[in-house]
């Protein structure tokens, strides 16, 4: 066993560190330290060796074909390649619109003033909003004739096309009459937006909503969901643009300050 | 409004490289693939797992080609790029079980006698289990050196960091590699 108040000074010695003068020179008399330096440094050589074999192993060929043929295709379809990136995407511009949905509704009808919206739609409330988190039944927004997603909004359309668009309404402000007034107390507004959703998987995007009208999502950690307390008037809203892609990397931080 | 085939035709259109550049993206892609699915690999340790991100790395440079173009740039780009989709997508996982039997599958020495691969196995997953808990400058670059085979300056290229930091994190690493190590260290001296 090696003098515990050495053990930090051989790990140094052992990853290729300067010995200072008293490390040797306690080196020079204790042996146990001597077969611990070793020691650690062939278990560094191991491990150097199976990192090395692990590292090693070469892609299959097929990764450069299949590479090449993505990068053959257009983005558009070639995209939805990524099925794991886009039920993640898909939800999250699903309650960017649910959250454009429980951030306006109960409010006055002063608060209906026009949005400032960009294509497709994601929502900021102030500062400090609180949103009030209704649940609605389906189809209580009312009357319109597109289908209804059981939020009562967001509609799933098919087509032809490789690309399938969660059609939740237009960009644009709606007038005030283009909802349902019957059933929606106040003074509700409904944003038009646009989801993205790849082929086969508007399910996902149903079901986020049906869990949410059910209260089974936890909306406590996004926004604060007190139902009965009165929503804050918001500020000027801006409305940017829903941006599809996959979330690219940022960066590595090369600069530490421990660095040398 | 739908995404109809005119609109897919024009998103297509915007990310179409010039046919110069598309040839140098070849160039980049034949001469970088391995090193971005060794990168991933040293996160994921499954080669299926790997190949994806590799593939998702190149993708995402596609896109951006037009301003990492140089090869230095362009590889250090990758690296950064493969090493952090990996993180994110072990992240995400809970494959853990999965993936140490991967390791075996990844690396196997057929070879091996059934005793000698059982402590292999096990010495592969100390280390990788070692190498995995380094704080993340610190586990890149230990990476880096084992696929660039000891060759600092590459290294310090990929980082686009001072040979001199290379070192230093190289250093710091291998201290705490030898530490976590230990218990190889006592293995080793009782043999």
């Amino acid at each position: 066993m090696a003098c515990k108040r050495y053990q930090g000074a051989l790990s140094d010695l052992a990853a290729g560190g300067p010995a200072a003068a008293d490390v040797e020179a306690h080196l020079q008399s204790c042996e146990a330290c001597r077969a611990e330096l070793l020691a650690l440094r062939q278990a560094l050589a191991a491990a150097d060796e199976e990192l090395a074999r692990l590292l090693r192993v070469e892609p299959s060929p097929e990764l450069a074909v299949r590479l090449r043929a993505v990068l053959a295709e257009p983005e558009a379809s070639r995209s939805w390649r990524f099925g794991w990136l886009w039920p993640a995407a898909g939800v999250g511009a699903a309650f960017l619109v649910a959250l454009a949905l429980l951030t306006t509704r109960d409010r006055s009808p002063r608060a209906a003033s026009p949005l400032t919206t960009g294509s497709g739609a994601a929502v900021g409330s102030g500062p400090a909003g609180a949103a009030s988190a209704h649940a609605t039944p389906p189809g209580s927004l009312g009357d319109r004739e597109e289908p209804r997603s059981p939020l009562g909004t967001a509609m799933v359309s098919s087509s032809a096309s490789p690309t399938r668009v969660a059609h939740a309404s237009e960009p644009t402000p709606l007038p005030v009459s283009d909802l349902s007034p019957s059933s929606v107390t106040g003074a509700t507004r409904l944003i038009k937006a646009e989801v993205l959703v790849p082929p086969g998987q508007e399910d996902a995007l149903v079901r986020f909503a049906v869990d949410l009208q059910r209260r089974q999502v936890e909306l406590g950690s996004l926004l604060v969901a007190d139902v009965e307390a009165p929503l804050p008037e918001p500020g000027d809203i801006d409305l940017t643009l829903l941006d599809t892609r996959p979330l690219d990397t940022a960066p590595l931080d090369h600069s530490s300050p421990s660095d040398t | 409004m739908l995404l109809d085939g005119a609109m897919a035709a024009g998103w297509a259109r915007t990310v179409s490289l010039h046919p110069a550049l598309e040839r140098e993206f070849e160039q980049r892609l034949s001469d970088s693939s391995t090193l971005a699915f060794r990168v991933a690999l040293s996160v994921l340790r499954r080669r299926e797992d790997a190949e994806d991100v590799a593939q998702e790395a190149f993708l995402r440079a596609h896109r951006s080609f037009a301003s990492i173009r140089d090869r230095e740039r362009f590889r250090a780009w990758l690296v950064r790029t493969a090493f952090r989709i990996a993180l994110d997508r072990i992240r995400g996982e809970k494959r853990r079980a999965r993936r140490e039997d991967a390791v075996a599958i990844a690396a196997r020495d057929h070879e091996d006698s059934a005793e000698d691969h059982a402590a292999r196995g096990e010495l592969r997953s100390r280390v990788a289990e070692a190498v995995a808990a380094l704080p993340e400058k610190l586990r890149l670059v230990t990476v880096l050196v084992a696929i660039e085979e000891q060759d600092l300056a590459s290294v310090a290229r990929l980082l686009e960091l001072p040979e001199g930091t290379v070192k230093s994190r190289l250093h710091r690493a291998r201290k705490e590699l030898a530490e976590r190590l230990r218990w190889l260290a006592s293995d080793t001296k009782a043999r």
